[in-house]
């Protein structure tokens, strides 16, 4: 009798669904500007983060190594801050290589979220390696910067140390949005893998 | 018009329905589905050049809107080019006898996490359990255990 009543329950969803399924068969639903809206948007084969990344270095690369010389600072160091912003742009892309909107929704949930599983394996050791490397670049800039002498050394001071601040809490943040966006998912898989 | 275009219009048009329902199913109000159903085509349009014909266009459409409504980011503000669907009905707001089952449902299966969420939409269109497994990414056997625990969660949370 219970399994009856049980079964009942289950058939009544099952007639619900149905019941939407009928509700939306009339209904128009898709229309023109929004199929336009969606085919608008452009294969990109690197989503948002990495786009910026590049636009970010693009700019900084030529800039920062004219204003670093404008100031006096060392070929060494204008150098070595050219190679480590290409070398975390590189890395960016590296990471984010799997994650291709035309390929990931095509899979099924568990290639999909294991690719972002990876993803967050590969923030979590990147995120040491980073910040060292950054506060060895620092405090390189904070040597070079001192051998700057008379008042323009303050201002160089005084705009690197705003700029550390203002790129380091930016960074962490985005580090700790797709950290938590992935754990979301990496609870789902485990939960998916128990029922194994 | 060019002929992939065409295509894509067609395989939208044919499963408008079943976009509509998961997208509804994972939403918490109607200008959620809105964005939801926008980002899936978005998706769809972006994976159908590679898409030909490795599963079926049920299938895949399937595949893209789960994926899209599971990986999709609770964003605190709309996109800035949602387009409104055509609907001249509205499922969060009416207040007929179907549409209050409908909602039933939504706040029933609402309760279940994502993951089992997809399984159970899938189980309900009458998929088989080959089926839901190869649009879910795991075994029968697997599908068979898990919706063997979410049907008993739902029917605890009736007992409730």
């Amino acid at each position: 009798m219970e399994k009856n009543k049980d079964n009942i329950e289950l058939e009544e969803m099952k007639a619900q669904f149905s019941l939407l399924g009928e509700k939306l068969k009339d209904q128009k639903i898709v229309n023109d500007s929004l199929l336009k809206q969606s085919m608008k948007n452009k294969l990109s084969e690197i989503n948002r983060k990495v786009i910026t990344s590049i636009v970010a270095a693009i700019f900084v690369l030529p800039f920062g190594s004219v204003a670093f010389i404008s100031y006096g600072l060392s070929v060494e160091f204008v150098i070595a801050t050219d190679v480590f912003v290409a070398f975390c742009v590189a890395a960016t892309i590296y990471m984010h290589r799997k994650l291709r909107a035309d390929s990931l929704f095509d899979s099924d949930l568990v290639s999909a979220s294991r690719e972002i599983q990876l993803l967050k394996r590969n923030y979590i050791r990147w995120l040491p390696i980073g910040l060292t490397l950054v506060i060895l670049w620092f405090v390189w800039l904070v040597i070079e910067g001192l051998s700057i002498g008379g008042e323009e050394m303050y201002a160089f001071m005084i705009g690197g140390s705003v700029g550390f601040v203002i790129g380091g809490f930016f960074g962490l943040r985005q580090h700790r949005k797709v950290l938590r966006r992935a754990d979301e998912i990496l609870k789902e898989i485990d939960i998916l893998q128990r029922g194994e | 018009m060019k002929p992939l275009e065409k295509e894509f219009i067609q395989v939208v048009q044919e499963h408008k329905s079943t976009i509509y329902s998961v997208c509804y199913m994972f939403s918490k109000d109607k200008d959620e589905v809105e964005d939801l159903f926008q980002e899936t085509l978005v998706n769809m349009w972006k994976g159908f050049g590679n898409f030909r014909g490795d599963s079926s266009a049920g299938t895949w459409v399937w595949r893209v809107c789960l994926n899209t409504c599971i990986s999709s980011e609770r964003k605190k503000s709309r996109r800035k080019d949602t387009v409104p669907l055509s609907m001249n009905i509205d499922l969060f707001a009416d207040t007929d006898e179907d549409t209050k089952q409908i909602r039933l449902l939504r706040k029933r299966i609402g309760k279940l996490g994502p993951f089992d969420r997809a399984i159970v939409l899938l189980w309900l269109e009458n998929l088989s359990y080959d089926e839901i497994g190869a649009i879910v990414g795991i075994t029968t056997k697997n599908v068979s255990v898990r919706l063997y625990r979410i049907k008993e969660q739902l029917k605890s949370m009736s007992d409730q």
